[in-house]
């Protein structure tokens, strides 16, 4: 995809979607014109003042909830980029081989974040060279497979330490699975996009005079801007998430999922559907699911909890700055098969037992 | 040239991110941020008041090195993108002050 001089191709440059050469208006900027022409026309032009209200609300809820998680994600690849100029959280990925994507999914555990917070941490690591299989797993696992998510689990569920062990458990089967799937039809950095993969890894601070205040300083604001530079990038991509997911939530009609629910099957699908369509935060969303108890059996609930943080509509749109279209749908589409065969198992089971 | 551009450029950055500084320090101030979130997430959204600063500090202060990533060559429209919600943020709270209630 490169020529001899190490200068992108035509076809490149058409894929990229992240590309920011205003020459050639590439793709993202004029969605973005799309968007803000779009997104700018409610705020001139009050209508409806009720539905704006609602919409804004949503709106506004979801950026502002996700902000300081997506800063928590910019600060860490800021500090990867900046601090981590040897490749040794490369070398401590890549060692395992195989067994990687094993412990790569249960990270969570020592670094609790969010899906918001994971997706520029995995962008740099991919870009440092991290193992596709081990960005995978973690990217997918440590949204669920982390203590906060597991103790609001048990909280929203009146200390069910069970059942929230369960949900870590399918989370991390999940995303180990999705990161094998992942490895057959992707390798190397083939799944980002072509801007991530040409850009090299630089370091704005010299390396000379290393241990002294002045180069920590120096590395400090190194890394400061890595961060700026991710958080710009995702930033753009999380509003118009959020701005699609607010006028989804704020037009379709909820209630026509609760009475669908009723249905194990169709309940299961319909929670999958909505956790896509909601994009809430892994650390907030048993709350939502545990508000379904009376009506929807068990397997749906553990349906809306396992997939949300790993496939809805706010993650689709930052990894559009992220991976090409085909590895989006290979990951999106893989976990949604894979959580529907887990949780059809999990009711079963719980039939079961119950009979 | 391309020093002049990423200086211009990451002044805009900085002022941006300076924007969301004050909106977020208003909404703190104000108790307004209970509108859209839980009255606990204040700490949130002071760390994320403090992580704007510190990046538009970084972008601000002018080192020995100039980085040859993406700020220069961010389109001038992603900063409006960036801006949008502080605008939606401002229409909640202060211009249909009577929905806040529904």
């Amino acid at each position: 995809m490169m020529d001899t001089l190490g200068r992108r191709t035509g076809r490149e440059q058409r894929l990229d979607l992240s590309s920011s050469d205003s020459s050639v208006f590439p793709k993202r900027t004029i969605l973005e014109f799309a968007f803000l022409a779009f997104a700018l026309a409610p705020l001139l032009h009050f209508g409806n003042r009720a539905f704006l209200g609602t919409f804004s609300t949503v709106f506004a809820a979801i950026v502002l909830e996700a902000l300081p998680f997506l800063l928590i994600g910019s600060v860490v690849s800021g500090f990867l980029g900046g601090f981590d100029s040897q490749g040794r959280v490369i070398r401590l990925l890549s060692k395992g081989g195989a067994r990687t994507p094993f412990v790569a999914a249960a990270l969570g555990l020592l670094f609790p974040v969010c899906e918001c917070a994971i997706v520029p941490i995995v962008r740099k690591l991919m870009q440092k060279g991290v193992p596709p299989a081990a960005a995978i797993a973690f990217m997918l696992g440590a949204p669920i497979v982390n203590p906060i998510v597991f103790g609001s689990t048990a909280v929203a569920y009146g200390l069910s330490w069970d059942f929230a062990f369960l949900r870590l458990l399918f989370g991390y089967c999940t995303a180990v699975f999705v990161s094998f799937v992942f490895v057959f039809f992707f390798q190397g950095k083939q799944s980002l996009l072509p801007s991530l993969r040409a850009f090299p890894m630089h370091d704005h601070a010299s390396e000379n005079g290393s241990g002294t205040f002045a180069y920590y300083v120096e590395k400090t604001r190194s890394a400061l801007i890595h961060g700026a530079e991710d958080f710009l990038d995702m930033f753009s991509l999380l509003v118009m998430a959020a701005f699609v997911t607010a006028l989804v939530n704020s037009t379709v009609d909820r209630s026509l999922f609760y009475s669908l629910g009723e249905i194990p099957v169709l309940g299961i699908v319909l929670m999958m559907f909505l956790a896509v369509i909601l994009s809430i935060c892994s650390e907030a969303d048993a709350f939502i699911a545990a508000s379904f108890k009376l009506s929807l059996p068990l397997s749906a609930q553990m349906a809306f909890m396992v997939l949300g943080p790993m496939v809805d509509l706010k993650l689709v749109f930052m990894w559009l700055g992220v991976f090409k279209k085909r590895a989006i749908l290979l990951v999106a589409g893989t976990a949604f098969l894979v959580v529907l065969g887990l949780m059809l198992l999990f009711d079963a089971y719980v039939r079961w037992v119950l009979t | 040239m391309r020093e002049a551009g990423y200086s211009t450029r990451r002044w805009w950055v900085a002022g941006a991110y300076l924007v969301w500084v004050s909106a977020l320090l208003w909404l703190l101030l104000s108790g307004r941020y209970q509108t859209f979130l839980r009255p606990g997430f204040w700490a949130l959204i002071l760390w994320a008041l403090a992580v704007l600063l510190l990046f538009a500090a970084a972008l601000l202060w002018s080192g020995r090195s100039l980085p040859n990533g993406s700020i220069m060559a961010v389109p001038w429209i992603r900063l409006g993108v960036l801006l949008l919600p502080v605008s939606y943020v401002e229409g909640k709270t202060n211009c249909l002050p009577d929905l806040n209630h529904s």
